[in-house]
């Protein structure tokens, strides 16, 4: 029997048994029906992470750091048990705080992370300690400041958001905008901020006046915002050093900017980082992160449809053990007439099929009917600002495919019963 | 011809075993008509499964063309049945749901004959039982008679040299058995094939060019233009069956 007559007659034959067809299609369904959900709310998870790094962080730039060996004892989740001895070459970053991992970056490693190829530029990420903001006319705010080229995107209230800012130019977070007495965003915009910072190690007290470039908005659930005064880096790095006075400046990371982000430049930044000692995270690094944990959720959901479906797949063996045994006689027919045992093997696999094929199809169409409803509700109660449900062709190919699979192994053995009746005593059959 | 030559078939072991034909020899020309007639459990049936190559005698030969089927294997027979041979059965064995042009596919489908040539060979086949307005009833639909002449227009669908009935108006009345009786043996004039008919009704069997009486496995007599195999002792031809 060719192929195409063998596709056609079991679907026929199912056919004839409507009912009980239905009845297992709906059982394989079910477990189509979980794991349609569960891939369509990892897709929808992952592209939610993918939106929530890309609006918040720039793609272009990397989180650059370095671990100190020896603070790793320190770590209570190190497998490294042995010993370090003090060789005096790590300062920690944070004076008494070692414990975190994080070794201070020197000058002499910024220009070596500046020199790998495809950076364009390295702003070491410093800290300074602020005693207050304010504006002429209100009263004195503590606040902290924040440079603008830590890769945190942020979304302007007024003004625009440069992609660097020039000296004497400042931000101003949405949380400061009433407190400094500015009714609407756009009043702020062109005033003067003042940044009274504290006595670093020299003793000396500075302050600065900023002119109002643009107003960022607070955060907004999980990352992102502004709660600090935006500055320019230099202004930054140049206070810090005053307050850092005699010593050498150290950096608890830098941001490199790169010049494309395509996976493949990031992968060789990344490498040749390792390589000179130094640990990176980009943004797209981060999103991975975050979509591990998405998955794992993703896979416990998907165990119990897999468990469904483990079921369902007794119910098509169950099935087609019936419908061998109720058409002993057709099948010693179809074997006096000089079908194979293969023949027969083949017409009775491709019923097992065709039920896992409308299995899956209407397990499918009901998660999508599902999502309809779904969408806009998890959207309305998630503020998720896309939709949690979202079926991609691949995700739809890969089930279906996958759950006929499952069916043409789950119908081998009533298949194979079915291949070897003998055709005279099949016939004889009552 | 075709030729049979000292078919043997037992079944069981041992103490268990059970001899159903016994050294069984003939030869006939091809197109004629044969019938196999004997009691239940005569060993009838299983010389027709022999012949037919459903079934493994423990030896002998059944030469059809130049072909010993018994030494076919596998796939080889399935197709020489698919291909060579149609069945008639005495419970028409049509599958009640499908249509009669699905029900007369089958075989032809089981024989790879391509989808074009198939149409065109159902609605000869249809033509010839006098069904074509029942092209697309389904079988469950028919009569008794209707659901045997589709059963023959089944087995006549693919010109096959031989065709096997097995008592095939067991189970109809005796008007409509005629009828298919009339059929058959007109195909059998027509078409140029080998018609096996096994039945124990003297009157179709009277019809037939040849008729092979069967007993405890034993050829016990041979009619018609029936010419013995040098095995089998000729004084068992050509004598009167006492009734």
């Amino acid at each position: 029997m060719r192929l195409l007559d063998s596709i056609r007659r079991s679907g026929r034959n199912l056919r004839h048994a409507k009912l009980r067809t239905m009845l297992t299609m709906f059982a394989i369904s079910i477990g189509a029906f979980a794991l349609m959900l569960t891939l369509a709310a990892g897709e929808g998870a992952r592209q939610f992470v993918d939106r929530l790094v890309g609006s918040n962080f720039n793609p272009k730039s990397m989180y650059v750091y370095k671990v100190d060996k020896n603070a790793q004892e320190d770590n209570p989740f190190s497998q490294d048990n042995e010993p370090k001895e003090y060789d005096g070459s790590s300062a920690s970053a944070t004076e008494g705080s070692g414990s975190d991992g994080a070794a201070a970056l020197h000058k002499s490693d910024i220009e070596k992370i500046a020199k790998v190829d495809n950076v364009e530029r390295v702003a070491p990420m410093v800290q300074i300690a602020v005693d207050y903001v304010t504006t002429p006319g209100a009263k004195k705010y503590k606040s902290q400041v924040k440079s603008i080229d830590e890769g945190v995107r942020y979304e302007a209230l007024a003004g625009t958001i440069p992609a660097t800012l020039s000296e004497g130019q400042a931000i101003l977070p949405e949380p400061l905008l009433g407190a400094l007495g500015y009714n609407m965003p756009q009043d702020a915009i062109g005033k003067k901020v003042t940044i009274h910072y504290s006595r670093g190690a020299v003793g000396q007290v500075s302050e600065g006046n900023y002119t109002i470039v643009a107003v960022a908005k607070k955060p907004n659930g999980l990352l992102g915002g502004a709660r600090e005064v935006i500055l320019p880096q230099a202004t930054m790095e140049k206070v810090y050093e005053q307050q850092r006075g005699q010593e050498d400046p150290v950096y608890f990371s830098a941001i490199a900017f790169v010049k494309n982000d395509d996976p493949s430049t990031l992968r060789d930044i990344k490498s040749r980082l390792v390589y000179d000692g130094f640990e990176s995270m980009s943004a797209k690094d981060l999103a991975t992160q975050v979509t591990q944990a998405v998955n794992i959720v993703q896979y416990f959901v998907a165990g119990f449809g897999a468990i469904a479906l483990i079921v369902s797949i007794f119910g098509i063996v169950n099935t087609q053990l019936i419908s061998v045994l109720e058409r002993t006689r057709q099948i010693g027919l179809m074997k006096a007439l000089g079908m194979s045992g293969s023949g027969v093997l083949r017409l009775f696999t491709f019923e097992a099929i065709w039920i896992g094929f409308g299995g899956a199809v209407i397990g499918i169409v009901l998660a999508y009917a599902a999502s309809i409803f779904a969408n806009p509700f998890l959207n309305d109660k998630l503020n998720l600002g896309g939709d949690l449900l979202i079926f991609l062709p691949a995700h739809v190919g890969i089930l279906v495919g996958g759950l006929m699979l499952i069916a043409a192994l789950a119908g081998l053995l009533p298949a194979w019963k079915a291949a070897r009746l003998n055709p005279i005593e099949a016939l004889r059959t009552e | 011809m075709i030729h049979i030559r000292n078919l043997t078939k037992t079944y069981g072991k041992h103490r268990n075993k059970f001899t159903a034909i016994k050294n069984i020899s003939f030869e006939v020309p091809e197109g004629t008509s044969v019938a196999i007639m004997g009691k239940s459990g005569s060993g009838k049936s299983t010389l027709m499964h022999a012949i037919s190559g459903l079934d493994r005698p423990q030896e002998g030969e059944v030469i059809i063309g130049d072909k010993n089927i018994l030494k076919l294997r596998g796939h080889k027979l399935d197709r020489f049945r698919s291909q060579e041979m149609g069945f008639i059965f005495q419970s028409f064995f049509v599958e009640a749901n499908e249509s009669c042009y699905h029900n007369i596919a089958l075989p032809l489908e089981i024989a790879r004959v391509r989808p074009w040539k198939r149409r065109k060979l159902i609605h000869q086949a249809l033509e010839k039982v006098d069904m074509i307005e029942k092209l697309h009833s389904r079988a469950r639909d028919l009569s008794g008679g209707q659901k045997q002449r589709l059963a023959i227009a089944r087995a006549i669908a693919n010109s096959p040299k031989v065709l096997f009935a097995d008592e095939p108006t067991g189970n109809l009345d005796s008007v409509t058995g005629d009828k298919i009786i009339d059929l058959l043996f007109d195909l059998n004039r027509d078409m140029g094939s080998t018609l096996f008919i096994v039945t124990h009704d003297p009157d179709l069997a009277a019809r037939c060019k040849m008729r092979i009486h069967i007993k405890d496995g034993h050829i016990i007599l041979m009619e018609g233009q029936v010419k013995a195999d040098a095995n089998e002792p000729l004084k068992l031809t050509r004598q009167r069956r006492i009734a």
